[in-house]
């Protein structure tokens, strides 16, 4: 019967409907209101209907312990199942440590000619501040590619 | 802290949890659990027969382990576990078969309205229940917020993007349909 009203009084309703069923939530109101309208104290009904129905209902501590006691070996299978080994936290350590070691080994086998030349030579003064820098780079990104791919990941 | 920096706080409480299980931690996935463990069940309870209650509820919180790994983050984790508890309480009742269905609360021939003699509380709660289950998914979602829930009808426009004057009028359409499926008009 509401598309007989005219907005305002739709509006009001709604207000009106929306509050009550705050109260029938809070378990302050168990019966529709008297002085509503009909079609107000019609769908009060309706809520007090459903609010008595389902009485708000708190688990307790014993159920939520045992629930939890009893899906923990299905989450865990769960995770097991769904989650690509690379990203297991055991797996990803060593696939940065193997990085970093694929990284340095890389950085050895490009600096090596230089610093050997240096060291060809017989003295530990070729190696000069150049080559030092040099290592020093690359040290430093290997580092730098270890804490970025921590940071992602 | 008003209400709208709490949830704002949990949601992103939330995904750390998802990411730290995600890298393995069952524990963050217990604190995921007991966080949302009330709303699925209350949900759930709302739809599902009392005696399948718990089962449903741990199978959304199954489901959910196993698809959280390629949990986006596109929505809130609250609205996303919304969806899969709807989803398994869909396949709940595809499970069930409609023959069970038609068991639990009988349809008036004549009218194809839900027989409501003089109910006592528990044959009401089936009756209202199937009632629900029978209303459009927009009606069937605004009473399960307030009522399962115990969303306001702000955090239910906000959860629905909705103003708060389009959500009452939602809600008073979802009565309306509520009562029309109970035969009480």
């Amino acid at each position: 019967m509401n598309h007989l009203r005219n907005p305002s009084a739709n509006s009001d309703l709604e207000d009106r409907l929306a509050d009550f069923a705050d109260r029938a939530r809070a378990q302050q109101v168990t019966r529709a209101e008297a002085e509503a309208d009909s079609e107000l104290r019609s769908l009060q009904q309706t809520v007090i209907r459903l609010s008595t129905a389902f009485p708000p209902k708190w688990m307790d501590e014993a159920q939520v312990r045992r629930m939890q006691a009893r899906i923990a070996p299905q989450v865990r299978q769960a995770w097991e199942e769904s989650v690509p080994k690379w990203r297991s936290r055991q797996s990803r350590q060593r696939l940065v440590m193997a990085f970093a070691v694929g990284l340095a080994a890389i950085g050895v086998l490009v600096l090596s000619p230089l610093l050997g030349a240096g060291t060809s030579g017989g003295t530990a003064a070729a190696i000069t501040p150049t080559k030092a820098a040099l290592a020093a780079s690359a040290v430093a990104a290997v580092t730098l590619a270890i804490l970025w791919f921590r940071s992602k990941h | 802290m008003n209400k709208a920096a709490e949830q704002a706080a949990a949601a992103a409480e939330d995904s750390a949890l998802i990411k730290q299980y995600r890298d393995g931690s069952m524990e963050a996935f217990n604190v995921l659990y007991r966080r949302h463990l009330p709303g699925v069940f209350n949900r759930v309870r709302y739809v599902v027969p009392a005696e399948d209650v718990e089962d449903v509820t741990q199978e959304v919180f199954v489901a959910a382990a196993r698809s959280l790994p390629k949990f986006r983050g596109e929505s809130q984790f609250g609205t996303w576990l919304r969806s899969l508890t709807n989803h398994k309480v869909v396949e709940y009742y595809r499970r069930r078969g409609r023959k069970h269905e038609s068991q639990v609360a009988p349809l008036d021939e004549e009218t194809g309205r839900l027989e409501t003699s003089e109910p006592g509380r528990t044959e009401d709660r089936v009756l209202v229940q199937t009632a629900l289950q029978a209303l459009p998914a927009p009606y069937r979602e605004i009473l399960l917020m307030r009522f399962a829930e115990d969303l306001s009808f702000q955090e239910i426009a906000k959860a629905t993007g909705k103003n708060l004057e389009a959500a009452k009028s939602l809600f008073r359409r979802a009565v309306e349909a509520l009562r029309n499926q109970l035969g009480e008009k």
